[in-house]
């Protein structure tokens, strides 16, 4: 239990607020770089601003403040340019630094759009997304996660716009005992009202569970009823890198899979699933799966119920059903939330941080340190050991339109 | 007379350097661990970190841990 002012601090991400000047010091994912194959501009709302992504006619990516200063129409329908984007009502055009260039009905000589700024931020495109950067100048580098930057992988992204706040997700995430019950025993029960009931590894008790603070963020690990201490699951376990990705997978050979929470503002969350599939060296991708896949993760029916005979559904119900902003001033946490503790601690640590003017966790500003960076990952986790093609169509991965042909291609080449 | 102190609040100041805790950058999480309520508290001041457990019952043996 938190205080309602706690509650407030901890969940608003708007401009000004102090988590959301936190959250500005990170690279944020805005679009899949596909989203502008068939159109130049695409409307973005990232941490209660909104925004218009788009290309140029020249190919370079810019982000800026999706309202003309003129008369405030939405730049969404603007026209793309050599270098910028052009307002389709009055034909101001501004550059990728925000920077009005032309103003064509105004005076010849006048300077009137000289003294005319939009706010733009960088942008960057890494491994099939876009990434936006809201933060003070000099911008941090991209980090280089492992899944993002492996090579000879197959990619797929997963979405859905939650309407929900991103700290009750991230919070999942700290909570290793849900997978037991939401996963497991009310998977069973969901999958025996439907007929098809599965007794699944997710079910296995947790004995223990511990969370370290490392280099980017926090890792988790668990042990398991009949597991030994000498298990991935407890010896490695897997990390919630800060402040807003859970890290999950098999690592190396096999599968990276990152859960990110970006939030829209304090009542919407874009939650992003990037899969990279690694079917080993000597193996050549066909050419059905080089690229990119994209799909959305629906999680309610034709009738307006949850969806809930899938994993990432079951989260999201219970997230939904916790309230837009889930009310911590009633709740009654016990010894298995401590992770959700640390959370919430390391946050307030690293917003005070940013207040006293320091830099915050997990930046980055050392290009040889940012060539790919590995986080930890069991290889053998418990949890997937019913094989790949079981987790694959129990995760969110049963909507990716591909996941058919990667389950045969792993199941060819022998990667478990 | 003013109403007792619930939950978070009861916890004022830091034990560490006396700084207020109801100070918004600083933290304290209500949690339960057993018959315990414990007051995890986070300073922003000094940076300490540990938990307040309010004594319901006393105790007078030692348990075997």
């Amino acid at each position: 239990m938190i205080s309602q002012e706690q509650n407030e601090f901890l969940t608003q991400v708007g401009p000004g607020t102090p988590l959301g000047l936190l959250l500005r010091r990170y690279w944020f994912p805005v679009a899949a770089a596909s989203d502008l194959n068939n159109t130049y501009t695409k409307k973005v709302r990232l941490l209660g601003e909104d925004l218009v992504l788009y290309r140029d006619k020249s190919g370079h990516l810019g982000l800026v403040q999706e309202r003309c200063p003129h008369r405030g129409v939405s730049m969404v329908h603007g026209i793309p340019e050599q270098d910028g984007l052009r307002c389709q009502y009055h034909g101001w055009c501004f550059n990728s630094s925000g920077q009005c260039t032309e103003q064509p009905n105004e005076p010849e000589h006048s300077t009137f759009k000289d003294r005319i700024k939009i706010a733009a931020y960088k942008v960057q495109e890494m491994g099939g997304l876009i990434f936006g950067y809201m933060g003070p100048e000099p911008a941090p580098l991209l980090p280089r996660f492992d899944g993002f930057v492996v090579d000879n992988a197959i990619r797929v992204i997963g979405q859905a716009v939650l309407p929900v706040n991103w700290l009750q997700i991230m919070e999942n995430s700290m909570d290793p005992v849900h997978t037991e019950w939401l996963h497991g025993h009310y998977h069973e029960y969901i999958t025996t009202q439907n007929g098809s009931k599965q007794e699944v590894a997710f079910q296995r008790k947790h004995l223990k569970i511990e969370f370290d603070r490392f280099q980017y963020g926090i890792v988790k690990r668990r042990l398991l009823h009949g597991q030994t201490e000498d298990s991935d699951d407890w010896k490695v376990g897997h990390p919630v890198v800060f402040p807003y990705m859970l890290a999950v997978g098999s690592g190396g050979l096999g599968t990276y899979a990152f859960q990110m929470r970006v939030p829209i503002d304090d009542h919407h969350t874009w939650h992003v699933w990037y899969n990279a599939y690694v079917p080993g060296p000597d193996v050549e991708i066909p050419d059905n799966l080089k690229e990119v896949c994209v799909y959305e993760v629906p999680y309610k029916d034709q009738n307006g119920a949850f969806i809930t005979d899938y994993i990432d559904g079951q989260d999201i119900m219970c997230w939904i059903t916790q309230g837009a902003v889930a009310d911590r001033t009633n709740e009654k946490l016990g010894t298995t939330d401590k992770g959700i503790i640390l959370f919430r601690q390391m946050l307030k640590e690293q917003i005070a941080k940013v207040a006293k003017g320091e830099e915050p966790i997990n930046v980055f500003r050392d290009p040889a340190a940012n060539q790919f960076i590995e986080l930890p990952l069991e290889r053998k986790k418990h949890h997937f050991s019913e094989g790949f093609a079981s987790i694959t169509q129990r995760f969110q991965t049963k909507y990716c339109p591909v996941a058919q042909d990667l389950i045969a291609l792993f199941e060819r080449v022998g990667v478990h | 007379m003013s109403e007792p102190a619930k939950g978070p609040d009861k916890v004022k100041f830091c034990n560490g350097c006396g700084h207020s805790m109801h100070d918004p950058s600083s933290i304290i999480i209500e949690y339960w661990s057993s018959h315990h309520t414990v007051y995890f508290c986070w300073c922003h001041a000094c940076g300490w970190r540990g938990e307040v457990v309010e004594v319901k019952r006393m105790i007078t043996t030692e348990t075997e841990e």
